[in-house]
């Protein structure tokens, strides 16, 4: 095989094939990885679930809960406690809980955890936890498994969770006198929501507010009082949040352990009477929790006569025909990869999945419920705390049984159904594809390019016929030039065709510490606001606004400043390749942690990468208005526009009464928290999509921008 | 007269199967063994509480060949895992091997002569082949000869060809051949019957190339042998289908009983195994519808039985041998306890 630059090659016969057919081709492919997409739901291309780990022995146990009177006892006393005593404050009823633990003879620890809010004039907001840990009779502390359940205050607008504890509660109860625990049970509510969990969770894991930010606090060598960067010295007088790179979230310290937490179970159960329940698993940055774990959770539920469902997938739903099925399949594969996009958990059990913890969260759903209504949820049968409590119990029997942390089975795959699953190397094909159709474009450009230069060359030395020298005149004369370019820095250019790498590869620098810079950025705009007294989320929207348009307008011109003189063809031709495969590197290497996030940006950008093409000058009127079309195009991809975008659609499909304006309005307030909540996320969990989006996306946008707004001579 | 009748509480027996008088007579149903004394290789050689039932297996037929006469010094009991202390056993220090949770096979009595990651295949194949470091207990010894009859059984996790040992090694048909090849080369015993209940477990013994084995295994290649039931109050399962059978056979036989090795053979017909008990006969010399299955299980060995009374308080004259007396009785001392020539030595030298 030929190299690609070998100057024959542009006769060779793939090269000229290549070349007609890329532009279908590549359609083809983006076309393809839809469809596969879309196939994925269909029974055809997923696979039933199955246990691969041995050990679990699921439902094997004669359940033996009977806890069901103590459940209903504490339950109303908690009510009532909290009707009582904390009717008007946000507060966890801390003594309550601590006495009822120590009754039942666990070992009872609360913790204290500070959030310094990263924006805005520094607030401080504390809170609680409240854990007891049930140690195990027969066995050393070396592992355990955690039951938890977040505390909501009454006024919350949230579902509360009281009967969640309650059940809690009364299973740790029923457990406390079991002989056959063979890792600690903890029983941990949580106050704050996620907050309270990550507080727990890294004060466990003994990590402190010391380390320099959440992303490299897992696993980092470094420590603080190591020199680095010190922003502060660039801009005397202006006071940096970050400079003292204290993590805004202080987990403080725990009195109590146990071993390595080797599952979670995460309980949201507003009353007992709930209809069916339902299994989240979705974590943070789209981690998931094994599969054997959710199997274990269905499985159970179905052994303990509770109707369970995913998204989409109710258990007592059984599709009449295969049309139906798949619909179904896809549409419940839909909603967990839209889900999973931004990176959010929806729930406490997300949390545990970055440390290494296998978890998910039990949601009792009742007929009427927020999440929107299940078919045919009013007929189903009522649960109450004796089936929620033996299957706990079950499930938390079985994971008894557990030898090793959760490995056997899948921890990439999409759920087309409670029972049916898509596992990595069948999803991975259409994000494959849409890659793929990234780099045949670029490798019809390179090829392209490439065969132009040989033409030139062959027109400036007509009297060598030989190749070899051909390609030795080719490789050392521009090579030549670009080195005495560079080094004089002359300001003019002698040479239209050569091409300045250093040159691209400034600008294509420049542009990827914009990215970082943006990415740096909320701290200081909301500074910036809290002088003028803005809140955060404003002054932060409206500033990224700000230097978007910015970014947006000066961009075209930068690698002019960066070069005396006409940018040439090939140069951004060059830029172009660069920049498709470094989309497609992204895409891939993004989607092999968070399949959704991956697909969805290469869903996004690969229309525009395709069509993405450097602008000749002159040209007719047909001309003019496909490049008016991809410019507009472009604007539409740019991330800040398109989040603004998707808000306001999504709020025209929430409250489609509302007139244009109070649609935008409302959509741009959604977008405005969206952002923040991106922003926080990132700072407080370790969320990637704020940076990413910013690092990345934003670049390579730019990049194009740049590719689309930039006229070049001809060739 | 020769009675396989033990009944009779004051038997004078003289033990040996060399004495077959020329007045013996043998039940025309069995046919005459060789053997002088009987042991016992008993296998468990997977571990975690997920496989409970292995443990149950193997100590039901411990619990079997020593109800029915070998003692615990001629059984060797390898296990690899503690049930009955594993802390999530909700019944500790038992182990049972039905649900109805009768016989506690783990008992008062146990001996296990090799446990935990004792069980590897290397110390397997030591202790068949003998070939033991010096400082190896009697406990861990297969102290055999050749009038040994051995029975060996294992069970644990198996496939075509091999067998697991602990999730980490496996031993395979041909290593386990080439070990009883060694065996009888050494004279390390006179017969074998091997039992093994794993998945695919008739692969085991298709490569033995030596006499006088007989072999039967739980299932053929490409069956996996199943578990017979679970006991929900254990919360696992909790013994193997063949083993359950034969346990349930052996139940009913007495070390007196006449019962033959064919019925052994047969005790787990494929409607109740699921799975097809696999047997192989080419290198038994013997019938084994007439070789009374205590020849392998128990310890009985042929008996002579005299109505005549015996003056044991009368001692027996032996011949005086004359080399004897005139032999000066030697000088026995003990060892130093510290070679101290050698030190003395070097000090002087």
């Amino acid at each position: 095989m030929g190299l690609l630059s070998d100057p024959e090659y542009g006769s060779v016969k793939w090269v000229r094939v290549l070349k007609r057919v890329h532009g279908p081709l590549c359609f083809l492919c983006y076309l393809g990885a839809l469809v596969w997409f879309f196939m994925l739901g269909n029974k055809e291309f997923n696979n039933e679930t199955y246990f691969s780990e041995n050990a679990l022995l699921p439902g094997l146990v004669t359940n033996e809960f009977n806890g069901e009177h103590s459940a209903k006892q504490f339950y109303n006393e908690f009510m009532q406690e909290l009707e009582d005593k904390y009717n008007d404050v946000e507060e966890i009823p801390v003594p309550w809980l601590v006495g009822k633990m120590s009754q039942l003879h666990l070992e009872v620890y609360t913790h204290n955890f500070t959030l310094n809010y990263p924006l805005g004039q520094g607030q401080v907001y504390k809170g609680t936890n409240v854990y007891g840990i049930l140690r195990a009779p027969r066995t050393s502390s070396l592992e355990a498994l955690v039951v938890s359940a977040p505390f909501r205050a009454l006024e919350s607008h949230q579902k509360g969770t009281g009967a969640g504890i309650a059940l809690m509660l009364a299973f740790a109860k029923f457990a406390r006198p079991q002989k056959y625990w063979a890792k600690d049970i903890i029983f941990l509510i949580t106050e704050h929501e996620q907050l309270g969990m990550q507080a727990w969770l890294e004060a466990y894991h003994g990590l402190h507010n010391d380390a320099e930010t959440f992303h490299t606090s897992l696993g980092s060598f470094w420590k603080p009082g190591i020199p680095s960067l010190d922003l502060s010295s660039f801009m005397p007088g202006f006071e940096w949040a970050g400079g003292d790179y204290k993590k805004c979230l202080d987990p403080g310290t725990l009195k109590g352990r146990s071993g390595s937490i080797q599952a979670a179970i995460n309980l949201e159960f507003d009353t007992p009477k709930i209809k069916y329940i339902e299994v989240k698993i979705e974590g943070l940055n789209g981690q998931l929790p094994n599969l054997d774990l959710v199997n274990l959770v269905h499985k159970l539920c179905v052994k303990s006569g509770i109707h369970h469902s995913f998204r989409n997938s109710y258990s007592w739903i059984r599709g009449r025909n295969k049309m139906d099925d798949w619909m179904n399949g896809f549409w419940t594969m839909f909603d967990m990869v839209v889900s999973q996009i931004d990176g959010v958990p929806d729930g406490n059990h997300g949390l545990f999945h970055r440390f290494g913890i296998e978890a998910v969260t039990l949601e009792g759903r009742g007929p009427a419920d927020a999440a929107g209504p299940a078919p045919r949820a009013h007929s189903l049968s009522t649960a109450n705390f004796y089936r929620l409590g033996v299957a706990l119990e079950a499930i938390l029997r079985s994971l008894n049984n557990l030898l090793e942390r959760f490995h056997q089975s899948y921890f990439f795959y999409l759920l087309a159904a409670t029972n049916r699953f898509i596992s990595i190397g069948q999803y991975m094909p259409s994000l494959c594809l849409l890659c793929v159709a990234m780099l045949i474009r670029a490798l019809s450009l390179w090829v392209s390019i490439q065969q132009d230069g040989d033409e030139e060359t062959d027109k400036q030395d007509t009297k060598t016929k030989s190749p070899k020298i051909d390609k030795d005149s080719d490789s050392e004369v521009p090579g030549d030039e670009k080195v005495e370019e560079v080094k004089p820095r002359r300001k003019s250019v002698k040479d239209d065709s050569s091409m300045s790498v250093v040159n691209i590869g400034a600008n294509y620098l420049l542009v990827h510490l914009i990215g970082y810079a943006v990415m740096n950025s909320p701290i200081i705009l909301s500074q910036i606001g809290a002088r003028y007294n803005k809140p955060s989320e404003v002054s932060v929207y409206y500033g990224l606004i700000a230097v978007s348009i910015v970014l947006t307008i000066v961009t075209p011109f930068l690698p002019r400043v960066l070069r005396k003189g006409r940018i040439t063809y090939e140069e951004l031709s060059l830029v172009n390749i660069l920049l498709l495969i470094e989309l497609s590197t992204v895409c891939l290497s993004v989607g092999m942690q968070n399949f959704p996030l991956g697909l969805a940006i290469a869903v996004v950008y690969t229309p525009l990468a395709l069509m993405c093409s450097v602008v000749v000058k002159g040209g007719g009127k047909g001309r003019a208005l496909y490049l008016f079309f991809r410019r507009v195009l472009c604007l539409l991809v740019h991330p800040l526009l398109a989040v603004s975008l998707c808000m306001i659609l999504f709020s025209r499909v929430l409250f489609p009464e509302e007139g244009i304006l109070d649609m935008i309005s409302r959509g741009s307030d959604a977008a405005m928290q969206a952002t923040m909540f991106s922003i926080v996320d990132s700072m407080i969990y370790g969320n990637w999509l704020f940076n990413l989006t910013t690092a990345v996306i934003l670049p390579i946008w730019i990049l194009f921008w740049q590719i689309l707004t930039i006229k070049v001579e001809a060739p | 007269m020769y009675l396989n009748n033990v009944i009779y509480p004051f038997l004078f027996i003289i033990a040996t199967s060399f004495t077959f008088t020329s007045g013996a007579e043998i039940p025309e149903e069995f046919l005459k063994s060789n053997h002088s004394n009987n042991w016992a290789v008993l296998v468990d050689t997977s571990r975690f509480w997920f496989n409970y039932r292995h443990v149950a297996n193997v100590l039901s037929i411990y619990r079997s060949v020593k109800r029915l006469g070998i003692p615990d010094s001629q059984i060797i009991l390898m296990i690899s895992d503690d049930m009955a202390c594993n802390p999530r056993n909700p019944r500790p220090a038992t182990i049972f091997n039905n649900a109805h949770e009768q016989i506690n096979v783990y008992g008062d009595d146990v001996e296990v002569d090799y446990r935990g990651y004792e069980v590897s295949v290397e110390n397997f194949v030591r202790l068949l082949t003998g070939r033991v470091p010096p400082d190896t207990p009697r406990s861990k010894r297969l102290l055999t000869d050749e009038g040994s009859n051995i029975l060996i059984y294992l069970t644990g996790h198996g496939g075509d060809g091999f067998l697991k040992f602990q999730d980490s090694e496996e031993i395979t048909s041909q290593e386990l051949a080439d070990a009883l090849e060694q065996m009888w080369q050494k004279r390390r015993y006179n017969e074998i019957f091997f039992i093994i209940d794993t998945c695919q477990a008739s692969s085991m013994y298709e490569k033995f190339y030596s006499p006088n084995i007989l072999a039967t295994a739980s299932s053929l290649v490409g069956e996996d042998s199943l578990s017979h039931h679970v006991d929900s109050a254990i919360g696992v399962y909790i013994i193997d289908r063949y083993t359950y059978y034969v346990l349930e056979f052996l139940e009913n036989v007495h070390p007196n009983s006449k019962r033959s090795m064919s019925e052994f053979l047969a005790v787990c017909p494929k409607s109740a195994c699921l799975s097809t008990v696999g047997v192989r006969r080419d290198l038994f010399k013997r019938n084994p519808d007439k070789v009374p299955i205590t020849d392998f299980f128990g310890s009985v060995r042929p008996v002579i039985i005299t109505t005549d009374p015996i003056n044991i308080l009368d001692t027996p004259k032996r011949k005086k041998k004359p080399e004897n007396k005139t032999k000066v009785p030697e000088k026995r001392e003990y060892l130093p306890q510290f070679p101290m020539h050698l030190v003395q030595n070097a000090r002087t030298g």
